[in-house]
């Protein structure tokens, strides 16, 4: 691996990165996994709580990243975007896979008694986006926290909150909205 | 279901909030809809700015090595061809089966549209050099073998020869991880054709496939018995 090949290239060339990695370009790859490789881990580790399944995870992320990279359309969003999309679409796969399986107490699970919303809640880390959810209402807040950190989907989050499944739709589409006037998209820098 | 109700489902999909066969519906109407593309976009965007609430890890520095290494195989596998030929003649042959069964399917179409789907899943898989075989040996007879791509999840069970198992009994496909084996779906033998079993899964993540007998039609829960064929994933 070349070091130097990361700290000479800064935000805006993730999608030329990208692009030469959809040709199969090993040195691209190694790259984007050294920029991404943190805030991947990061977000498996947020929702597995657990190193060994957070490795799967980011091993899997970068898989897809190798795989998939010719599917990523620059013209529909960022490749950072597109990135933690992926990170966060296997870290919840692996979450409902792991509320599934008969290991896991049934305590574990949406049905239990754990607080839900509590535990999603403490997941959440960093102070502006705290603050960021704090411009939301409650049941915004809630909904997006149960769905994003939690791993949930709208219909369980409706079946937990008791109301209705359009409710929390709304509620999502809401809350991403405001969150996107006062949070903007940051740096992959900040990401970590 | 139409453009409106698919768009009030967006901004959960863009959050991985759908159920499996809402989020289906969702990429079907996204892959026709310009509107909705770009509205997916937007809410991509809010989503991922979500990210930064996770606590920063620094990821093992051992991981490195292992996400370069497997895609390196996967390049190396396709140049080799380490299991490509033996991939390409089993393609070849199952053809040839094939273009027998392709008869029959003319007065059975719809009843046999699944089928058909998991044979040509299972096709393009044995001619992908990335995928990889596993046969499974033991005591059922027969000849089956588990083909299966661990970077995108599509795997296919085919089985040839497999004896009987008995009038109320089944089959069961199992994937193993650890002590905790999932099933992967349940099926008869026939006769003269191979019998392919599509599965969908994170295959890293499981040590072996086994095949169980078990009770009809649906099969178990958990295995009942000991297995009758096992073959190892090679994964962690
Ligand atoms: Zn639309």
């Amino acid at each position: 691996m070349r070091g130097s090949t990361v700290s000479l290239l800064n935000a805006g060339d993730d999608e030329a990165l990208l692009a030469r990695v959809a040709q199969a370009d090993p040195e691209a790859f190694e790259a984007l996994y050294a920029r991404y490789s943190g805030p991947a881990y990061s977000i498996a580790m947020g929702m597995l709580r657990d190193t060994i399944r957070a490795q799967e995870v980011t091993q899997d992320v970068f898989l897809a990243i190798w795989r998939g990279a010719r599917a990523f359309d620059p013209a529909r969003g960022s490749a950072r975007t597109w990135i933690l999309s992926v990170a966060h679409h296997k870290s919840v796969d692996a979450v409902r896979r792991a509320r599934r399986s008969p290991t896991v107490p049934l305590s574990d699970t949406i049905a239990g008694d754990v607080d839900v919303i509590e535990e999603a809640q403490a997941r959440v880390d960093a102070g502006h986006v705290r603050r960021a959810l704090e411009a939301l209402s409650a049941e915004q807040r809630v909904a997006l926290v149960l769905a994003y950190y939690g791993g949930y989907t709208q219909q369980e989050i409706a079946q937990r909150l008791g109301v209705p499944l359009g409710t929390i739709k709304t509620r999502i589409r809401d809350g991403l909205l405001r969150l996107r006037s006062v949070l903007p998209a940051p740096a992959p820098e900040t990401a970590r | 279901m139409t453009h409106d109700e698919i768009r009030e489902s967006i901004p959960g999909y863009a959050l991985h909030a759908l159920a499996p066969e809402d989020a289906r519906d969702v990429e079907a109407h996204l892959a026709t809809c310009a509107e909705c593309q770009r509205e997916l976009g937007v809410f991509e965007d809010a989503a991922a700015s979500l990210a930064i609430g996770f606590a920063p890890e620094e990821p093992p520095a051992a991981l490195r090595r292992r996400v370069l290494d497997a895609v390196r195989s996967r390049r190396r596998t396709g140049a080799l061809g380490v299991g490509w030929t033996a991939a390409l003649a089993a393609a070849a042959a199952l053809i040839v089966v094939l273009a027998g069964v392709a008869l029959s399917l003319e007065q059975r179409l719809g009843a046999l549209t699944a089928r058909v789907d998991s044979e040509t899943q299972a096709l393009a898989l044995l001619a992908d050099p990335a995928s990889r075989l596993v046969t499974l040996s033991g005591s059922a007879g027969g000849r089956v073998r588990f083909v299966f791509d661990p970077a995108t999840g599509r795997g296919a069970l085919v089985a040839t020869g497999l004896r009987n198992p008995g009038s109320d009994l089944v089959y069961q496909l199992w994937l193993v991880a650890g002590a905790a084996p999932h099933s992967a779906g349940v099926f008869r033998p026939s006769s003269g054709t191979p019998v392919i079993v599509a599965v969908g899964a994170d295959f890293p993540r499981y040590q072996a496939v086994a095949i169980s007998v078990e009770r009809g039609p649906n099969g178990a829960a958990r295995p009942s018995a000991a297995p009758v064929l096992v073959g190892k994933l090679g994964g962690g």
